[in-house]
Formats: C-alpha cells, structure tokens, sequence
C-alpha cells in the first residue's frame, strides 16, 4: 500500500513539471494526422518546443472553442488553429483572440482574411456531395435534393451543429434568412435524412453502402477515394442558378493574454507560409491553398474553377448563434 | 463498537471538510454560474424536447438495468448458488466487460451490426428477420447492458456469501429445489439484484459517450452539445436537472440496501455444488456470455487489426497517451483511496456526508464538472500550476469516482468487527496503535479493492478529463474516442485489445493481491 502511495506521488510531482520555458501551446481542430506533422516540422525549425491539444472528431472545434472561452480569465492556449470559421469569429466576438497581422498573410486574398487582423485563413476545404457508385449512377447536383423524396432515407447529413456542416448551416441562414433556412433543416429531418455524429461518419457510411450520399468535406470524399471505396465527389450547386458550393478555410489566431506571445507570433508565421499550404495540398486532405502560384496535385480542386457561395464570414458568424439554437430545436427533439 | 479518540475524530473531521470542499467546490462555481446566467427555461422546458429526452432517456435506463440484471442475476445464481466449476476464472471473465470503456462495445457494435457485418449477414438468412438497427436505443440498450451485467452478478454473489442458508435447508425437507429457490433464495436475493439494478440504472443514465456513438439523443447528450455547440454551461446545468431525481433515487436506493445487507454477516458454510442438468446448464450459460461479453469483442478486435504490427502501430501512436492514462488511474485511486480511509477517522454517524459529498460529483454531468473545474482551479499560483500540469486530470478523475472508494470503505466498516479493537483497547493499547495495527489492516482488503476500481474506471474516463487535460497530457480515452469517430480501423482495434490487456492485467494483479490482503485482514466473526 504504501508502495503505492510513493509510486504515486512521484509520478505526481513529475506531473507538476509543467510546460518548459521556450514553449508555445496551440489548441488545434485539424485533425492530428494533418496537423502533427506541421507542428513537428515548426518545432525543427525553429526551436520552440509546441504542445498541442487536439479536438475530438464527434466536437469538431466547439470543445476547443468552449475550453478557450472558459479559460478566457487565464489562458492557456497562445494560438488557436481552427479548421473552419466560423467559431473562429464567435471567439473574436467574445474578445478571446488578439489581432496580429503575420508578414507571410500577405498573399492571401482579403476575403479570408478579418479586417482587424484578429484572424487569417489557409488552406481551405470545400463542401461536396460524396455518392456510393455502386449505388447511385447519376449523383445529385445540389444539396436541395436532401428535400427531394425520392432520397428519403437514403442520404446523410453530419449533426449541423459542430464542425463545417455547423458552418454550412450559418452559411445558409446567411444567404437565405433565419425563416426560410429553418424551414429547410425541418424539411430534410422529414424527408428522414440521416444525421450523423461527423463528416468522416457520412464518408464512412456512404461507402459502406448505407446510404447513397451525403454532405462531407473534400478531404474527407478524398479519403474515401485513396482508401479505393466505391465512392466519388462533386462540388454541388454549380450550375447557373445553383447557390455554389461553401469554401471554409483553416484559420489560424492569436490568443489574448497569451503566455507566450513571442512563440505563438512564430508559428502563426510558419503556418501562413505559402509553403505549409503546398504540404497540407499535398496531404490525403488535399486543401486548397489560398496563396496564389503554390503548386498543388492535380486533384486538389482549382478555386478559380469552382462556383462559390457569395457570403462573407462575417455574415456566416453573425448567424451561428440563431443557426445553433433553431438546430438544436430542430435535431434533437 | 469500534471506539475512536477524540484526535481521531477531529483530524477526521478537519481533512474531511478539506475532502468536501475540494469534492464540491467545481459543482458550486457551476452552480452559480446558472445563478448569473439567464437561462431560456422556456426553451429547455420545451415539452416535445422534453418529452423526446425524457422518452429516450427511460427507456436506455431501464432497459439496460433490466436486461443487465436478468442477465447478471442469472450469472451469479450460476456461479455463487449453483456453484459450477471453474467458477473463479468464471467470475473474472464476466467481470472483466465492466472494466472496459462501453463505447468500445459500440464500435464492436457497429461493426458487427453494420451494412456488412456478420450479424447483418446472418439475421439476412433468418426468413421474416427484422433487419438489425445499429443506430437505436435498443442497440444502446444492448451495448450497455452487456458492459455492465457483471454489476448484478457480483452483487448476487456477494448476498450469497451473506444470506442464512438454514433457511433454505429447512425449506428443502418440504419443498424441491425448485420451488426453494423460488419462493426462499430468490426473495433473499431480491436485495442484492436491486442493488445490482440501480447501479447499472445509474450508470446508464449517466452515459454519454455510447449514446453518442450509436447517435440517440438522451439527456447526457443534449448536455454536451448544449455545452459545446452553444458554449452555454448554465443551459448544459439546467438541462442537467431531469437527471438528479432518479439518479437520486437510485443512488439511494443502492446505499440504504448496501448499508442494510453489510450488516449482515458472512456465511457461516457455502452451499453445496450443483450436479446434473443445472450444473450444465449454469455452465453452459456462463460459457455463452463470456463469448457474447468479452470473446466475441475480442475476435471482431482481432479481426479488424489485421496484422499484429498494427499494434505496434497503435503502441507507437498512442504508447504515451496510455502510460498518461495509467499514471492519472494510480495518481486517483490513490488520493481517493485516501479520502475514503478518513471513514475510519470518523463515527458511523458522520459517514453520510462524505458520502453524499462523493456522490454528487458523480451524478453530475462530466463536462459540468470538467467546467467547474476550470473556473475553481485555472487561477494564478499554485492552483494555476495544478491546473496546467497532469495533477488537474488526476484531480477531475478523483472528484469523479471518489464515491467507490468511500462507499467501498464505509459498507466494509459496516461489516467490520469491533471486538479486536476492544479486547486491544482493554489491553492497553491507544488509539493511534489501534488504527495502525487493527483498524487499517483488517479494511485493507476495501481499501484496496477500491484502489483497483478507481483505478480502472480513471483509465477510461472520458466526459471531463477532455475538456481540462492539459497540453502533452493527452489520456488515451481521449485519443481513442477521437480516432472512433473515423470508425472502426486497425488503429482503434489494437488501441481497444491495448486497453482490455491492460485493464486485465490490473484486475488480475488486483485479484491476486486482494486476496493476500484479505487472508491478512479476515474479518470474520469469532465463534
């Protein structure tokens, strides 16, 4: 027993170490096997030692959201590396980030960038449609076909309440108003559209056979392609009428009060490169880089060819509270 | 009656207020933040959100109690009254379900029951079959139920340790084994599956992370994206609330009958073992829910690792987020194995409050406490310095399951067997040789039982330690949790068998060591 005791006490005071002075702590929701290796790379280069802390899947970014804000009062965390957003904006809002404009966000057209300098993003990824080919020959073309009928059942959504399809959903609220956007959401849990706990879960399933397509993230569709399922992507929304597809890049901040702004300031530099942009292109996530000229694989997708959703972030944020609280209504009664 | 002195009864006194104050401090900073706050009671009050929750919620508890009670109950007749063979190898088996995290069942679950899994596939040559629903509260029901049968099973055992079997033995010169059983043993036993059912109730009520899994919307869930999609802990408190009442309750019910069986004496002889066709039968039994409750996880595991590399893959990946995880499970069983010892500081009289101080952490959601934490502890100084270090995970897992081990401690005082302290007492020795040399090594056998079980459910716990671990800390159930919402893969696979390994090898070690401990502390009466 008191072998025990000693044992652990020891481990304990070895846990009490702490974090050691060259530092930087970043809070991080891409997922680890994208995001390690970059930070293992910066802590190379530059000498500072990183320690990360990684979101789950089934949280996408609002656990790491929810811990920033009820740090806020001592924080922890010097940057917060998003991988979409719109929760980025919810935490400029709340006054948890502090703006620093990086030399290297230069490149980077100003659409994905905040006015103020709070916030800068990379390396985005796109929404898509992600269909079963042994299942479905003629893909829908636009998420409206969540209402259609004759997907009822067969098609699968992540909860819109965490993550990109978080994002989606404000987008749409953005872009149609609160009254109609809700209506939609109503309509596609009638139509018996499946909701599932992420976006991997819908690439997971649709694959699998359980269900003919669903809404997903080109790195996720692109998984599925690299691991050989009998699956396949569009961008939807592309014709003339159609709303266009959503594009959500990383985006990479300081964090207020930081305890070691120094560091935090070098690896927000060192993401915005426009070379970490050509190795997350060349990653199994294929993200789109923003910096213009970087050289990418060929099926990373070309921004330049693709039909975007005419919104701003900014609109998108202002949206997430009202999309968040009708959602929750609406999926988990 | 064990006598204490007045230095023992107030150093008790003294560190158990310490005890409760850092048992309850979390909870009271969440509690007044849903003061401050302005919660949309109108909204949360809702009666089809309501009546939804509610409806799920029901019926997941009490399913899971019921089916894990039918289940253990039987188990443990098997074993405890019929006495089968290999009835030791078979009680460690079936116990060893109830050390694993249940969300690997779900993932075992998913696989099996999924598009293509072999269930599927064989419920598909079953004419007039339903197809399986592998996202339905049925399948949480199950998943559950299996996960936690070993509950009644060992509350079973242990009446069957306690009950007078004169009774039954006068019954059997009228009546046939039979009708025995079912009109003397099974009523005797009735305590104990109740016992058994409410912590299974409990334990399922509470459950977050297979609901989430096999996607049901239950309270538990409804908390989480509340407190992460909306970043509203007062909201997340509030939509706690329907949880306290049967929680409650069953937490109630559990303590008074553990309390009033504990005061029963061991047996003085065990029964007789079975022969014939109720020896096979119980045998065979028991063999089916081995395989259904810990060889079939295993084999689908093992199948899906593909290759033993993978688990030097998962090792090389998650290597230091397990011996994290084993470092937090010792560093809270011990501290709470320390919180529990103060029961034997304390009168009987004064034990309630300690554990119910235990006890509401417990019931508590894990992310409200996970919040409470970081407000009370993320301060600068030395609770600043706990917060950013492993010690915090160390502490949210202790606050947690503090309850096991005080309520281990307080039931096995209640059992305990003052005369050796009084025949020492009246020899001369004092209070403090008395404690030392009598008192702690006859509850040994508690003390360290409720080590190993704090320690293994630290292992696996998952709900605060992930808002709260800090950066380099990463705990395996974190890592595993996250890597199972890609689904099932070799990586998972061999982090789950890593995990099952581990925890086996603690509740053997923990076996073996118990029962030295318990030869050196028998407590049982004199004749």
């Amino acid at each position: 027993m008191k072998h025990v005791l000693l044992l652990s006490l020891s481990l304990l005071a070895v846990g009490c170490g702490g974090a050691p002075q060259k530092t930087v702590v970043v809070y991080t929701a891409l997922d680890e096997m994208y995001s390690r290796p970059l930070l293992d790379a910066f802590e190379a280069e530059s000498g500072w030692k990183v320690e990360a802390v990684y979101d789950t899947e089934a949280a996408k970014t609002t656990g790491l959201v929810t811990r920033l804000i009820s740090e806020a009062k001592r924080p922890r965390a010097d940057v917060f590396w998003n991988n979409e957003v719109a929760q980025t904006i919810v935490l400029k809002d709340k006054g948890i980030l502090a703006p620093y404009a990086s030399p290297n966000a230069v490149g980077i057209p100003g659409s994905f960038r905040d006015a103020e300098g709070y916030w800068t993003g990379f390396a985005a990824r796109a929404r898509v449609i992600i269909y079963n080919t042994e299942l479905v020959q003629q893909p829908p073309a636009s998420i409206l076909d969540l209402t259609d009928p004759q997907w009822s059942g067969k098609a699968a959504i992540a909860r819109p309440l965490f993550g990109t399809t978080a994002t989606h959903a404000g987008a749409l609220y953005a872009l149609w108003g609160s009254q109609r956007a809700l209506q939609w959401f109503k309509e596609v849990k009638a139509n018996n559209i499946a909701i599932l706990s992420g976006n991997a879960t819908v690439r997971d399933l649709v694959a699998q056979g359980e269900y003919a397509w669903g809404l997903t993230d080109t790195d996720d569709a692109n998984g599925a392609i690299e691991d050989g399922l009998p699956a396949d992507w569009i961008f939807p929304d592309q014709d003339d009428g159609g709303i266009g597809t959503l594009l959500i890049p990383n985006t990479v901040a300081l964090v207020a009060n930081s305890p070691n702004s120094e560091g935090a300031k070098a690896l927000i530099d060192y993401l915005l490169r426009p070379e970490t942009e050509r190795t997350l292109a060349n990653m199994r996530s294929i993200q789109i880089p923003l910096h213009p000229g970087v050289e990418a694989p060929e099926k990373v997708p070309d921004i330049a060819a693709m039909k975007t959703m005419a919104i701003d972030f900014p609109a998108i944020a202002a949206q997430m509270d009202q999309a968040m609280a009708d959602l929750r209504e609406v999926f988990l009664e | 009656m064990i006598r204490r002195t007045a230095g023992e009864r107030w150093t008790g006194r003294l560190l158990s207020a310490v005890v409760i104050l850092l048992l309850l401090s979390p909870l009271a900073a969440v509690a007044l933040s849903v003061l401050w706050s302005t919660v949309d009671w109108q909204s949360l009050a809702h009666p089809l959100r309501q009546a939804g929750l509610l409806w799920n919620t029901a019926i997941i508890a009490v399913g899971t109690a019921a089916i894990a009670t039918l289940l253990g109950g039987i188990a443990g007749v098997c074993i405890g009254y019929l006495r089968i063979p290999g009835r030791r190898a078979l009680t460690l088996l079936l116990c060893l379900p109830l050390f694993l995290p249940p969300y690997m069942y779900a993932v075992v679950w998913v696989d099996l029951a999924g598009q293509d899994g072999w269930l599927t596939r064989l419920v598909g040559f079953l004419p007039g079959a339903p197809a399986l629903a592998t996202y339905s509260r049925g399948a949480v029901v199950l998943v559950l139920a299996t996960a936690y049968a070993a509950i009644p099973m060992l509350a079973t055992l242990w009446r069957l340790r306690r009950y007078d079997r004169g009774l039954e033995e006068a019954a059997r010169l009228l009546a046939g084994p039979w009708r025995t059983f079912r009109s003397i043993t099974l009523p005797l036993l009735a305590p104990a599956l109740l016992i058994g059912g409410a912590i299974a109730f409990l334990l399922s009520l509470l459950n977050y992370a297979v609901p989430s899994l096999l996607q049901v919307q239950v309270y538990t869930v409804e908390i989480y994206t509340s407190f992460n999609s909306l970043h509203d802990p007062a909201a997340a408190a509030a939509l706690a609330l329907p949880l306290v009442l049967p929680a409650l309750a069953a937490a109630g019910i559990l303590i008074a009958e553990a309390f009033r069986s504990s005061s029963a004496a061991a047996a003085m002889e065990e029964g007789k073992a079975a022969r014939g066709w109720a020896a096979i039968g119980g045998g065979i039994y028991c063999l089916a829910l081995v395989v259904v409750a810990l060889l079939l996880p295993c084999a689908v595991l093992a199948l899906r690792l593909g290759s033993i590399s993978a688990l030097w893959t998962a090792w090389s990946t998650a290597g230091g987020e397990l011996v994290t995880s084993l470092c937090v499970a010792a560093g809270s069983a011990t501290v709470c194995v320390l919180a529990a010892a103060l029961l034997l500081l304390l009168p009987k009289r004064e034990h309630l409050l300690l554990i119910a101080s235990a006890l509401l952490p417990f019931l508590a959601s894990g992310p409200l406490v996970g919040v409470g934490l970081i407000e009370v502890w993320n301060r600068p100084g030395i609770m600043g310095a706990v917060y950013d270090s492993l010690p915090i995970v160390i502490l949210a897992c202790a606050i947690r399951f503090a309850v096991f081990a005080v309520l281990a401690v307080a039931v096995a005082l209640r059992q305990h067997n003052g005369e050796l302290e009084e025949a020492a007492a009246l020899s001369g020795a004092n209070g403090r040789y008395r404690l030392i040399r009598i008192r702690l090594p006859m509850l040994a056998p508690a003390l360290f039982a409720a080590w190993i079980i704090v320690a293994v459910v630290s292992l696996n716990e998952l709900d605060t330690v992930i808002l709260v671990y800090p950066p380099g800390w990463t705990p395996l159930s974190v890592r595993l949790f996250s890597l199972m919402h890609y689904g099932p893969s070799e990586v998972v696979a061999a982090l789950c068998l890593l995990n099952m390994v581990v925890v086996a090898g603690l509740l053997a070690a923990g076996a073996a060591i118990h029962g030295i401990t318990r030869r050196l502390g028998d407590s049982r009466p004199i004749p």
